[in-house]
């Protein structure tokens, strides 16, 4: 066995050790936003997810009104908002205005 | 008679006061209890009143304990404007230069400082100290018996290395093309497509088809969201990455040294959007280098690059894994154009060369949100892009002539605070590898290479 070969057996038998825990995506809602919202409610998702602050985002949230608060931010999307297609992807919509609230203090990058 | 009628009628008479006194007595007791009860009533309000009393009086003091915290905070924080982020890493590579050499394996570790400034909504700045090491480094500039392990504990040099800093000013947002300008060390390296095997969520600015280095320029960026496609853009770049001036203790210093045949590099970059809707994104940019170094690292002419780079993310939305799979492919050209008599990859006659590279990412229905992902590289005779920088440790990968296979597998541990991966690179060279314009490509210097890198990284 060449050492690389030795090498490359230790290496991936180290990392394949390491568990892994539920993963939020931010960047997949704001994805998700940018293909079924931004044309619809006419703004970007910056401007989308900064209609609220995080604790109004996460109290609809945690409430399952998530829906609701999305539809004020942006009533001409409520038929999609409503839609079970909707609801399978709430979770990265939320992780995405959660990150980019109006009080998040996020800084975007070049 | 009239005396048994006197009889009865006080008999009667003496009946009804006895009534009317039970009566008064009962009434009067009633009266004694309500009394009573208001006297309790009373003294509930009192003692309520109380209560008011000191809850108002603790409110007040809570106040001015959390207004003296406010103005403590308030005073801690003044000019203090700056918001830092962390991005560790540590790595073990092992590298291979086919059979012929011997292999060795190499610990690393990476710290970037990230630090970001937001004076308004539309003025920002934001910065990166780096500090990118190998296990039992040996600093370069420091004379013998002079070991890392004490260059941060003892007296020593004072090299902090910047990787970013820029500000951003965007303005104009009512107009049809908003506009953004930007000035700095900027963020050209692990631009689009290159993210993916750097276990990078987000790219940086330019296509890495044909960019991946460390450059100093300015911006402007014209937004054609609202006028042409969803998401298009376009970036027009101009810096510097060298300039041979003479920095010593000299009668001119500052001033350009061209003696040597060295001369200042500038660059025109325009990388653009084309179209964005967040599932199909597809780019472009176009290069243009002027002074690229020939033969004996003498100004030689000039370098123009080109890519379009298209990537689908999101395969089908109805099934899981198609949806969280990604696809990519691009296709770029390189050209180079002496202008005298020094040569340009071993020739003083125009050279273009030629690349395709293909991805592709899938779930590795192991962990929550792990991926695999899959990569080819080809590159022709002459195919020179700028991807210097380009953090594989046998050389780009994207970079080389001939072919180049790639795998790597991205895992989040803690949700995206600390993520590992496992990436394993061959490179097959058919002509020489490729670290400059000033090698002639029929001059082999490598077979073939092999990396395998492993790495746990932590960011918050």
């Amino acid at each position: 066995m060449t050492t690389f070969t030795k090498n490359a057996l230790i290496t991936f038998l180290s990392v394949s050790v390491l568990s892994s825990a539920a993963m939020a995506d931010a960047d997949k809602g704001k994805k998700l936003y940018q293909k079924n919202l931004k044309e619809t409610c006419g703004f970007t998702g910056a401007v989308f997810a900064a209609k609220y602050k995080q604790a109004d985002w996460d109290k609809a949230f945690k409430a399952g009104t998530l829906d609701k608060k999305m539809s004020e931010a942006c009533p001409a999307g409520k038929a999609y908002f409503e839609s079970g297609k909707f609801k399978k992807l709430e979770q990265h919509y939320y992780d995405f205005v959660h990150d980019f609230a109006k009080d998040s203090g996020n800084i975007p990058s070049c | 008679m009239v005396k048994q009628l006197s009889l009865v009628a006080a008999l009667s008479l003496s009946t009804i006061v006895h009534a009317d006194e039970a009566a008064l007595q009962k009434q009067i007791e009633m009266l004694m209890k309500r009394i009573e009860q208001l006297e309790k009533a009373q003294g509930s309000i009192q003692q309520t009143q109380t209560t008011l009393q000191e809850m108002q009086t603790t409110m007040k003091e809570e106040q001015i304990a959390q207004s003296d915290m406010l103005s403590k905070v308030n005073a801690q924080s003044a000019n203090d404007n700056i918001k830092w982020d962390i991005d560790f890493r540590s790595a073990i590579h092992s590298l291979d230069y086919n059979a012929s050499t011997q292999s060795n394996t190499l610990m690393t570790n990476r710290l970037w400082l990230g630090m970001g400034s937001k004076a308004t909504d539309d003025l920002f700045f934001y910065g990166q100290l780096a500090v990118y090491n190998y296990w039992g480094a040996q600093p370069e500039d420091i004379a013998w018996n002079d070991d890392n392990w004490r260059a941060s504990s003892q007296p020593h040099d004072v090299d902090l290395r910047l990787r970013q800093a820029y500000f951003v000013y965007k303005f104009g947002n009512d107009w049809d093309v908003p506009m953004t300008f930007s000035a700095g060390r900027r963020a050209a390296t692990d631009g689009f497509l290159a993210n993916h095997r750097e276990g990078n969520k987000k790219p940086g600015s330019p296509l890495a088809h044909i960019t991946n280095m460390e450059v100093d320029a300015a911006m402007v960026q014209f937004d054609f969201d609202k006028v042409f496609f969803p998401g298009s853009y376009l970036k027009v770049v101009y810096g510097r990455s060298n300039d041979p001036m003479s920095s010593g203790a000299t009668s001119s210093p500052y001033l350009t040294d061209t003696s040597t045949g060295d001369d200042t590099v500038d660059f025109l970059v325009l990388p653009m959007s084309i179209y964005n809707d967040g599932q199909n994104n597809l780019m472009a940019q176009y290069a243009r280098i002027t002074n690229i170094k020939g033969k004996d690292k003498r100004a030689a002419g000039t370098a123009q690059l080109g890519a379009i780079s298209y990537q689908l993310d999101g395969l089908n939305e109805d099934v899981d894994f198609l949806n969280d799979s990604t696809l990519f492919a691009s296709v770029a050209m390189t050209h180079t154009n002496p202008d005298g008599d020094t040569p340009i990859l071993g020739s003083l006659e125009n050279k273009i060369g030629y690349s395709f590279w293909a991805g592709f990412l899938f779930p590795d229905q192991i962990t929550d949100g792990g991926r695999f992902g899959l990569e080819y590289n080809y590159g022709s005779k002459y195919w020179t892009p700028m991807t210097w920088a380009e953090d594989s440790l046998t050389g780009s990968k994207i970079a080389t002539r001939g072919n180049a296979y790639e795998g790597y597998w991205n895992i989040p541990i803690v949700g995206k605070n600390l993520t590992a991966q496992l990436r394993y690179t061959y490179l097959d060279h058919h002509y020489s590898a490729n670290t400059s314009y000033m090698i002639d490509p029929d001059i082999s210097n490598l077979d073939n290479s092999q990396e395998l890198r492993a790495f746990v990284r932590y960011q918050y």
